[in-house]
């Protein structure tokens, strides 16, 4: 008994669109066959068992969402046959993910962190999904909670990840810019929640004028994506980003230091995403 | 009553070591006299109180995992203290950042009360009060001490897990700074 199709190490390859591939398993023998499957990255493994009344079998059901070696074993009878073939995946474009989020709730500025993050890239050139170093997967990077199987090698999947994270970072910026019954608009609930993706709130509350403005203290490296000065600093006071950023370029390859007068900035973080 | 805001109490102490690779030891000095250095390595913060008196104590508090595992204190800010009895401090530092950039800019925030014994010093109480990991904010004002009761009370925008739905919590701090949750 052998398999007619597929080849072995054939290659299937997931649509940009993240629609699975159809693949044809099928064999020599006649009669009811049992499959059992495999399908690995990684660390990541899902097994599974099918039984069909014929010769061929199609796993785009078993292994919707799931990439990687996919290993199959038939069995008709006293007869059984192996065959290990590769689920790789296809990047969306940037119009794809776009499409996607504007079909999700409470996404807006979220396209605007991908594209600066990750440039929409779930995979790499070899057709399997981006991993950080520290073992943040797919366009999102999802680290914690662990991302599932599914949400590492779906990008819609690996998109719904993060946004949830997201997510929770805009219902605080809205709590944030409502309090007090203060008013606010999209545009600022925007700045609001990418910044707090990074850390900290980008607005303070102008009392004098009764309105939400950016927070007049910090000060921007406009050479880098999130890294600003606190003015009210003394040591940073009177002095211009160019000659705050003369002093501490030098030491940006790592974290600030106790004690350094530069910082991580949320507030920066969303001026150099959204412009 | 006398209340002393989160954000504006004025005892905020940032470390001013410096640029140098070895900053000098932070401290904060109290109103009483004393004060408090405080150093911070493999998940724990060593504080270090020296009272008006002149007696020392070391108290060990730890942090939890979402702290960035090298960071060091960012910043103490006093709470409210009784001489030789008690202090009320937060510690905050910077959070251990997920993918993405999320929370690279974040800061971690305890709440601790440090009671100060005949024989030694020991930690009545913590709470997380503010995180970027876990969406915890403090409202405005957030953190409201009335030194003549020893009433402490807690004030979220949003609330840890355990508090979600009250917003907030507030504690009694006996005059031995043992503590009592409401």
């Amino acid at each position: 008994m052998k398999f007619t199709a597929p080849n072995a190490g054939d290659r299937f390859t997931i649509t940009s669109a993240a629609v699975w591939p159809s693949i044809a398993f099928q064999t020599d023998a006649s009669g009811p066959h049992d499959w059992t499957w495999t399908i690995q990255w990684g660390t990541f493994k899902k097994s599974g068992t099918a039984q069909t009344t014929g010769n061929s079998w199609n796993p785009v059901v078993a292994v919707a969402h799931l990439g990687g070696e996919l290993t199959v074993t038939a069995t008709a009878g006293a007869e059984t046959a192996s065959i290990a073939i590769r689920i790789s995946g296809t990047n969306p474009s940037a119009a794809e993910v776009a499409a996607y989020l504007a079909t999700k709730p409470n996404a807006e500025g979220f396209d605007k962190i991908l594209q600066h993050e990750s440039k929409f890239r779930n995979f790499n050139s070899g057709g399997e999904p981006v991993k950080s170093f520290d073992n943040g997967y797919g366009m999102c990077q999802l680290t914690t909670p662990a991302p599932a199987y599914e949400q590492v090698w779906n990008w819609k999947l690996n998109i719904d990840g993060g946004l949830a994270l997201f997510a929770a970072k805009q219902a605080v910026a809205t709590k944030y810019l409502s309090q007090s019954n203060r008013v606010f608009t999209q545009d600022q609930l925007k700045y609001e929640a990418v910044c707090r993706w990074n850390g900290g709130s980008y607005h303070v509350w102008d009392a004098a004028n009764a309105a939400w403005v950016r927070n007049p203290g910090i000060l921007c490296d406009a050479a880098t994506g999130n890294i600003g000065w606190d003015m009210t600093d003394p040591q940073n006071t009177g002095k211009t980003a160019a000659e705050l950023h003369k002093r501490d370029s030098g030491l940006y390859s790592r974290p600030p230091a106790a004690g350094a007068h530069w910082k991580y900035s949320g507030v920066c973080y969303a001026d150099a995403i959204l412009g | 009553m006398r209340t002393r805001s989160w954000v504006s109490g004025f005892l905020t102490v940032f470390l001013a070591g410096g640029l140098a690779a070895a900053p000098a030891q932070p401290r904060l000095a109290l109103p009483s006299g004393g004060s408090v250095t405080w150093a911070t390595a493999s998940g724990k913060t060593r504080l270090d109180i020296r009272t008006s008196k002149g007696k020392r104590y070391t108290v060990p508090v730890s942090l939890d995992p979402l702290v960035a595992g090298k960071a060091r204190t960012a910043k103490l800010q006093l709470i409210g203290e009784k001489d030789a009895h008690y202090l009320i401090l937060t510690d905050s530092y910077a959070s251990l950042p997920l993918g993405m950039s999320m929370c690279q800019a974040g800061e971690e925030t305890f709440l601790r009360v440090i009671a100060l014994g005949p024989g030694r010093a020991r930690q009545t109480f913590h709470r997380k009060l503010a995180s970027c990991r876990e969406n915890i904010e403090l409202a405005e004002p957030g953190l409201t001490w009335s030194p003549e009761t020893g009433t402490l009370r807690m004030h979220w925008l949003s609330a840890p897990q355990d508090r979600e739905h009250q917003g907030e919590q507030t504690v009694q701090v006996a005059g031995d700074g043992t503590v009592q949750v409401r």
